[in-house]
């Protein structure tokens, strides 16, 4: 198996496991639904290297003339650009979808020189060096990921001053990415300037799929890491919820608070309800312990503040 | 369980967003009801069945609690006192302590929250725990809940 073909195999792993993980997510929250998508489309693009359906078969519907190249890229930016937009909804709160004119400007700027590829008749799998010492090629696959590049290093810029950890694989995954498209860029350059064949030229070539693959990786495990953060937190504190309200059964309590479908409110009430009884006549080791429990969950799962000696005055403008 | 309508037309003249701090709580609050508000952790077990108490004179409230509870229910406390100061609470029924007996000034009243007895949950009392109730879901926002709410 060639290095692409096994980046696009392990890249359409981990986005089919992010994009079907982020299922109930997508379904229940419209926000969730464009960087979904993204990985979605990102899907399709590793598709269509013939990593599940053979190159061959998915180019032979589209004429058999490497059209799947074309339409490779096109997805791959498309789904960078549903990134980088989704990126920056996080900080507007709205998704602009108006923007999606860029689309046709991106991918119309090199599908013009695609389109003056010669000879492009029988599916190559490894189109790109085949054709190198074209212009056309150089310039096609030029523009392509010059435009990958820049909208990688766009979301590195979207995403900045953000503190999540989980950003540090998107962060590092774009730039791994952008350094990729410019190694590509230049081996492309130094084919079709008639370069001899030699260490260096290989260098150059063989460095782009662990950065551009590696990179889609990273930005992939980025974004599954805000989804298992929200899982595991969601199954401690549905846990924790559930022993703090037998807890407060034990003591012959009605539960005093209907539930508010965010598991660190509910099961901060249901504490709080505890501790309240705990006030009046004391508790037992069971109701102490789960409490004890209650106390280190909450404190580290939410972002219940220490209560620090404060004053306010009303002239006072807050932000 | 305290009627809606009042808690929900506070919550939205509060204006909060999730995440909210406990200052900028305070700070909205402090600005409808112009009130000065001073937050203090202080006193500890000896306190027993006072949770919290907010001492409200002229023009400031002084909100004291039990600095030995855990973090969270100091958090639920403040935000039960400064939710009888946006109802603009009078008083307190389910006082567990004489505080009629205390000496103070003549224009000075003192709500606490101490512990809600059966039978003994007042309007007033119900009406700052719902709202209280409804601050902490500002609050206890995840720390990262925009990003995931877009990623995750």
């Amino acid at each position: 198996m060639s290095p692409d073909r096994l980046g696009a195999t392990i890249c359409l792993i981990a986005v089919t496991v992010v994009a079907i993980a982020r299922l109930p997510s997508v379904i229940r929250s419209r926000s969730a639904r464009p960087s979904w998508v993204a990985v979605v489309v990102g899907g399709a693009a590793f598709v269509s290297t013939g990593a599940v359906i053979p190159l061959e078969t998915l180019d032979a519907t589209l004429g058999g003339q490497n059209y799947i190249s074309l339409v490779q890229n096109s997805l791959a930016v498309i789904a960078f650009w549903l990134l980088l937009e989704a990126s920056r909804a996080r900080s507007t709160g709205v998704f602009n979808w108006r923007r999606s004119w860029q689309l046709l400007v991106v991918i119309g700027s090199f599908t013009i020189p695609f389109l003056l590829i010669q000879y492009r008749q029988g599916t190559s799998a490894d189109f790109v060096n085949d054709y190198a010492d074209q212009l056309g090629l150089w310039a096609y696959a030029s523009i392509y990921m010059s435009w990958v590049a820049t909208l990688v290093l766009l979301t590195t810029v979207a995403v900045r001053g953000r503190r999540s950890v989980m950003y540090f694989g998107i962060r590092l995954g774009c730039v791994m990415v952008a350094a990729a498209s410019i190694a590509e860029i230049l081996y492309l350059t130094l084919r079709v300037a008639g370069a001899p064949s030699s260490g260096a030229v290989e260098m150059v070539r063989l460095a782009f799929p662990p950065l551009f693959y590696g990179g889609v990786a990273a930005i992939a495990a980025g974004l599954a890491g805000f989804w298992l953060v929200r899982a595991v937190r969601v199954l401690v504190l549905s846990i924790l919820h559930g022993a703090l309200r037998r807890a407060h059964a034990s003591q012959g309590e009605a539960s005093p608070t209907e539930l508010t479908g965010a598991p660190a409110v509910d099961a901060y009430r249901m504490a709080v309800a505890i501790v309240d009884v705990g006030n009046t006549r004391g508790l037992g080791w069971w109701e102490r312990s789960v409490l004890a429990v209650a106390t280190r969950v909450l404190d580290r799962q939410t972002m219940a503040p220490r209560i620090v000696k404060m004053k306010i005055s009303p002239l006072e403008v807050l932000p | 369980m305290a009627d809606r309508g009042p808690v929900d037309q506070l919550i939205a003249e509060l204006e909060l967003a999730g995440g909210a701090t406990v200052e900028h709580i305070a700070g909205r609050i402090s600005a409808l009801t112009g009130l000065a508000v001073e937050i203090d952790p202080l006193g500890d077990r000896d306190w027993e069945t006072v949770t919290g108490l907010v001492v409200v004179s002229g023009e400031s409230a002084r909100i004291l609690v039990r600095g030995s509870d855990p973090r969270w229910y100091q958090l639920h406390v403040v935000l039960h006192e400064l939710a009888h100061l946006l109802f603009g609470h009078t008083g307190c029924a389910t006082l567990p302590l004489a505080f009629d007996d205390l000496p103070r000034r003549a224009d000075a009243r003192v709500l606490a929250r101490g512990v809600l007895r059966e039978g003994a949950a007042t309007v007033q009392e119900s009406e700052a725990e719902a709202l209280s109730h409804r601050l902490s879901e500002f609050v206890l926002a995840p720390r990262f809940a925009a990003d995931e709410a877009i990623f995750g």
